[in-house]
């Protein structure tokens, strides 16, 4: 039998791309601003949301969408804020895929949402990849984490519109150089907005609110 | 040295669910064109997507058996990172994913090569 040569040209992530246009579509009639939260484990994501709640809580309507592999324990943390927290377990895949968001999305009343925080899996390789309709990517990297994060990981810092670099009260601490890590990130893309803030001391929170706000509001 | 290594491994499982795509996607094309076997399959992944091909070529293995893609070789071609530069329009390779242009020093960079995760052509039967 002859061997014959089909031509593909396909980009492997069409499908997931496609579903994250429509979630998009969805975002957008509903008027919601949507914020892809990012990072390697225990870098704070579930601790950034809930100071933001905390500071944003008065001024604008906010929903969490969660991703996580197995446990529901970062959920359970946002029922004391009594927002509307939506769960996803992605049953061991590493990150939320645009499918797994569009099942949750119908579960959300969106008129009395203005912004929609979806946190992701703990995970810095994948999530980069994988679009989920979001208005904007945010990762953050944690102090203890190193300068050298950006180099590994280049992916994530070229897809974020957002950096932020949480557990600052811990500078003195490590051996992370703020200033190789910053030339880093934006070597890699230079209209990264990058936010230094503790989710402890709560330094910084006010400025990431206030740009949040104004994205939103953009 | 073995710190990189170690970090690449970690990555592992974050290559599965690419796999499982890939494989979904030549079958798919596979059955449309009536093959009977897949022979090869050629991927293009660029250098920024952290994606390791042996990971893939690791993953494909095990979840082509029993297909029609059973024992198709995988030739995955790594996809160095092209930059062109917005201001000067110069074309040059992105050396340590610094995206600076040589000739002029923006940073106002486009990336037009090194992104890629692409199913090019499959050879089949
Ligand atoms: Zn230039």
């Amino acid at each position: 039998m002859a061997v014959k040569i089909i031509n593909i040209f396909t980009d492997v992530l069409e499908e997931n791309e496609k579903i994250a246009a429509s979630n998009r579509e969805i975002f957008e009639k509903n008027n919601v601003f949507a914020v892809n939260l990012m990072s390697a484990p225990g870098a704070g994501k579930t601790s950034l949301i809930e100071k933001t709640i905390d500071f944003l809580k008065n001024s604008i309507k906010i929903a969490v969408l969660e991703g996580d592999i197995t446990s529901s324990i970062d959920s359970e943390r946002l029922e004391k804020y009594h927002i509307p927290v939506i769960q996803i377990n992605t049953g061991g895949e590493c990150h939320l895929n645009a499918y797994m968001v569009s099942e949750a999305l119908p579960h959300f009343k969106f008129n009395d949402i203005d912004l929609l925080i979806i946190e992701n899996v703990g995970n810095l390789v994948c999530p980069a990849e994988f679009k989920v309709g979001e208005d904007m990517k945010v990762m953050i990297l944690s102090v203890p984490e190193g300068h050298d994060k950006p180099k590994k990981y280049p992916l994530m810092f070229r897809e974020s519109r957002v950096l932020i670099i949480n557990k600052i009260d811990l500078k003195d601490f490590c051996d992370t150089d703020l200033e190789v890590l910053k030339k880093n990130a934006l070597e890699i893309n230079p209209s990264l907005e990058i936010f230094e803030v503790s989710c402890k001391t709560g330094a910084g929170i006010e400025e990431w609110s206030n740009f949040l706000v104004r994205k939103i509001k953009s | 040295m073995w710190k990189e290594k170690n970090q690449n491994r970690k990555g592992k499982i974050h290559e599965l669910s690419i796999t499982e795509e890939i494989l979904r996607i030549c079958l798919e094309e596979a059955n449309r064109a009536g093959a009977k076997r897949i022979i090869k399959i050629k991927l293009k992944i660029g250098e920024i997507t952290n994606i390791v091909p042996e990971c893939v070529s690791f993953y494909f293995n095990i979840l082509s058996k029993g297909s029609i893609a059973g024992n198709a070789k995988l030739d995955i071609e790594k996809i160095p990172i092209r930059g062109k530069c917005k201001n000067c329009r110069r074309e040059f390779f992105v050396e340590d994913f610094a995206f600076v242009c040589p000739e002029c020093m923006s940073r106002e960079v486009e990336m037009i090569s090194g992104r890629e995760l692409t199913i090019d052509f499959m050879e089949v039967q």
